[in-house]
């Protein structure tokens, strides 16, 4: 378990221009005290049934090639004349990676938002002594800050979020490029847990991405940021509609019956979403740029916490319901 | 296809204002969104034609606009059987006047009212004009020609007064298919119509002002046994606001015979009679001469023959000839001639059935056809009024009981007991003047069979009426009564009877001799009637069903385009 002690060098803000600021970090303090509440570790520490030395031992397995001999069962193998590995339940440390989206549908409310979130949190896994590394989720993914344990990584962690910025539309990423860039990154890197902030209004959707995500061993936790004309539109009459991804525009007449259907039609993307990720097992939060950082830190936890505690509830042989 | 409220078309301009709301409510509002794809799916489920939904929903608003402004504009409809209509255009002397130079005279304003209502009648509805003056005379009989209405409407007014009454005598048994036509009088109100007439017609008024006043009557009758002179009765009307004071005057020869300042209150018409000497024959003209730019504001003109003494037949005693031809004013005519007499006298020898002094009254009202073949009502003594002077020189009654008489005449209570100012009935004391009169000759008057009843001054009133027509002329005289009045007159051997034979006829002349003040209680029936109510009220209204249709449409708004179901 990580220790949650303060640590003795205090991150600071590294310029005027830089998005921490001694609100965010008062902010961030409250929210270090109100993540004592929680299982936050569970937020970054994917209960998981490794050969990694643990406090309970789960099973065997056959011994595989680079398996530890500490953790072998030399018992059981003077028995069946076989090499057997010991398995553990438990948790582990893994690295936290932040896949912050500035794609052009990020408007600037939503990417400060996502720069906020992920501030405070890599703030909060850095006081538990994790190694916490970002990724910009923009063009070739080649703004990437590889994780890191030492407090160190905290102005570079400033200096990666003041460097993000919203991407042009021509740099939007389809899904084949989404794909192979985190693909080619994210094999740089062991099994990790990685946080998406995004809007996930990808055109194309991020189901392929996550899912490839989690062949590579990743743990996936899901942020999702809209702004109240994502969810609340109030627009009548005859609209022009801009796309912020593409060259695009959408022409129609809305009245308030259009805006009800529109509002179910968000809501049931949405619902797809929270589905989506129980299937996998993915924990997934809702964010909103309306309601304040505080308000949205504190929701948050609650969800990871309780999807991170069903999730270890599932391993433990639960029936996921 | 009319409006009968036009200024209710400006709220047509309320449209622009609905427009403008629509299309700002159709100003493109730009914005970009992240969420396309939720868009996407969201006007994919919007129907097709929803991209003209606002036009549609505009264009249902603004026909409900229009729909609601032609209602409250009161459009109609014409209804192209309406009935056949009389047009009576009133060309009478009065019409003649105008306020100054500038102002169209009254007749202009007939004539417009005129062209108007055969301009906006309906193209299919029969239309007739008859032009009243001094008489009433077709100018076109029923017809839908266009063309030949427009001709036959008058152009010019003429002498005399407005006879509307014959007008009404000759429309009495018209009838077009079985219907009676609808009878419409455009004129300037100064004319005399009786209570059953107002009924049947419809009265446009125009040119109501403070100087709208006019001689409606003027007629004249001879004074038995005073040759040239003329008994005069005039009809003034003040059909204005306030009253007036006019000053009437007669002329014959361009020699003025008479001028009298008449006070008529606003609204009345007033009656004056009275007695001149003109010449046999003569052109007499009445008129109103104010003092004004005008030569002559109202005028009428009424000639006369030279007069024929009355023709009388005797059957009987010789004496009774030379009792005739004594008097000057009858042609007694001998037994057998083939000349047909006005009175013919019976002297009998039977002896008088009634007491001496006394006096019996025919009551010929209730068992004679003494009518008014037009108004189907009996004789009321405004009939026979104008004849006062003939009646006054033959009885030599005295001009106070004429005029308290004839005041009972005028309120038009025919069988009410009314008293004079010494407390007896006037009847009563009328007779006694009559028989005291003819006291020489006459012990005892018997009219009719079997009456006694001398309450009924109605009943003296036709006697006496009769006695006039027995004595006046026979000229102009339309109608018969054909009674029978019986004389017994005292005989110096004894008791012989007279019996004349009325065969002549009685004139409905509309003249009172009333006082100032009783002549003021006479109203005029005012008419509210305008040319557009004349034409529009045999148009159908379609605001009801304008309206309905604007609340259709208001309904079938909101239903599609407010309460839109989404599939």
């Amino acid at each position: 378990m990580a220790n949650t002690e303060p640590t003795k060098a205090e991150p600071t803000s590294t310029g005027t221009n830089s998005i921490w600021n001694a609100q965010l970090e008062q902010q961030c303090r409250g929210l270090e005290l109100i993540a004592t509440r929680y299982q936050v570790d569970l937020l970054f520490r994917g209960p998981s049934v490794t050969t990694q030395a643990a406090a309970q031992t789960s099973g065997l397995r056959d011994y595989a090639y680079g398996d530890d001999y500490r953790y072998v069962d030399w018992s059981v193998c003077a028995r069946h004349d076989e090499l057997f590995s010991k398995q553990f339940m438990g948790s582990e440390d893994r690295d936290v990676l932040f896949l912050v989206d500035s794609s052009p549908r990020m408007t600037r409310e939503k990417l400060l938002l996502a720069k906020q979130l992920t501030l405070c949190l890599s703030r909060l896994a850095l006081r538990h002594r994790m190694r916490v590394g970002a990724i910009e989720l923009r063009g070739q993914c080649e703004n990437q800050l590889p994780p890191r344990r030492q407090l160190t990584q905290w102005p570079r962690l400033l200096e990666f979020v003041n460097s993000c910025q919203t991407a042009d539309q021509s740099e939007d990423q389809t899904k084949a490029g989404i794909v192979y860039a985190c693909d080619s990154v994210l094999q740089q890197y062991r099994p990790a847990q990685v946080v998406l902030i995004s809007d996930l209004f990808q055109s194309q959707g991020y189901s392929a991405f996550i899912r490839r995500m989690l062949e590579l061993g990743h743990g996936i936790q899901m942020v999702q940021i809209c702004e109240p004309q994502d969810s609340e539109p109030t627009w009548l009459g005859r609209l022009r509609l801009d796309s912020l991804a593409s060259a695009l525009s959408i022409f129609g007449v809305v009245d308030s019956l259009d805006l009800d259907q529109y509002r179910k039609q968000f809501n049931a993307f949405r619902s797809g979403c929270s589905q989506f990720a129980r299937q996998d097992s993915i924990g997934f939060g809702y964010v909103s740029t309306e309601k304040s950082l505080s308000e949205n830190l504190q929701k948050l936890l609650e969800m990871t916490t309780r999807v991170a505690q069903h999730r270890a509830w599932q391993l433990q042989g639960g029936d996921g319901s | 296809m009319n409006f009968a409220n036009p200024i209710a078309l400006h709220l047509g301009w309320l449209g622009i204002a609905l427009i403008a709301l629509y299309l700002i409510d159709l100003l493109r509002t730009k914005s970009k969104v992240a969420a396309e794809p939720i868009w996407n799916a969201t006007f994919a489920r919007q129907p097709r034609w929803n991209r003209w939904r606002k036009f549609a929903s505009l264009s249902c608003h603004l026909l409900a606009l229009a729909a609601i402004v032609l209602a409250a504009a009161d459009l109609r409809w014409y209804n192209d059987t309406g009935r056949p209509v009389v047009l009576i255009v009133d060309i009478s002397a009065s019409t003649t006047h105008t306020l100054s130079e500038d102002d169209p005279t009254r007749f202009e304003l007939i004539y417009e009212a005129a062209w108007q209502l055969v301009e906006k009648r309906p193209r299919l509805q029969k239309m007739a004009i008859l032009a009243v003056g001094s008489t009433a005379r077709w100018h076109c009989q029923f017809t839908t020609n266009q063309d030949v209405l427009r001709q036959a409407i008058p152009k010019q007014p003429t002498y005399g007064a407005t006879s509307v009454q014959t007008a009404i005598e000759l429309l009495e048994d018209v009838r077009i298919d079985g219907e009676r036509p609808r009878i419409i009088l455009v004129g300037d109100g100064c004319y005399p119509i009786n209570e059953t007439s107002q009924g049947k017609i419809e009265q446009l008024v125009l040119g109501e002002s403070h100087d709208n006043q006019a001689i409606t009557h003027f007629s004249l009758r001879p004074v038995p046994g005073q040759p040239g002179r003329q008994s005069l009765a005039m009809e003034v009307v003040n059909n204005s606001s306030q009253p007036v004071n006019l000053p009437l005057s007669v002329i014959s020869h361009s020699r003025e015979l008479f001028s009298r300042e008449v006070s008529v209150a606003e609204g009345t018409s007033r009656i004056e009679s009275f007695d001149v000497y003109v010449g046999d024959p003569a052109l007499l003209q009445a008129g109103i001469n104010r003092a004004d730019s005008f030569s002559m504001d109202n005028e009428t003109r009424v000639a006369f023959a030279p007069r024929q003494p009355i023709k009388v037949r005797v059957i009987g005693s010789q004496r009774w000839t030379d009792l005739f031809e004594s008097l000057r004013q009858y042609e007694v005519l001998p037994d057998g001639s083939d000349k047909t007499a006005d009175i013919t006298a019976v002297f009998g020898q039977a002896p008088s059935p009634f007491p001496k002094g006394r006096v019996l009254v025919f009551d010929p009202i209730g068992t004679s056809p003494h009518w008014n073949s037009v108004t189907k009502e009996p004789w009321t003594p405004t009939s026979f009024v104008a004849s006062h002077g003939g009646m006054a020189t033959e009885i030599r009654l005295d001009s106070a009981a004429i005029d308290d008489y004839y005041k009972l005449d005028f309120v038009g209570q025919p069988t009410q007991q009314i008293l004079a100012a010494d407390g007896r009935p006037i009847v009563s004391r009328l007779v006694s003047q009559l028989v005291s009169q003819l006291a020489d000759n006459v012990t005892v008057v018997h009219l009719g069979i079997d009456s006694s009843d001398l309450t009924k001054r109605a009943d003296l009133a036709v006697f006496i009426d009769q006695l006039i027509q027995n004595i006046g002329s026979e000229d102009n005289l339309p109608y018969g009564s054909f009674s029978t009045a019986d004389l017994v007159v005292r005989d110096r051997d004894g008791t012989e009877s007279v019996q004349i034979f009325d065969k002549l006829q009685a004139e409905p002349v509309p003249v009172d001799l009333l006082s100032l003040q009783e002549s003021n209680l006479r109203q005029i029936q005012k008419s509210e009637l305008t040319v557009a109510d004349i034409t529009l009220g045999r148009m159908m209204s379609l605001s009801p069903a304008l309206l309905l249709l604007a609340i259709a449409l208001l309904t079938f708004e909101w239903r599609c385009f407010q309460r839109r179901q989404l599939i």
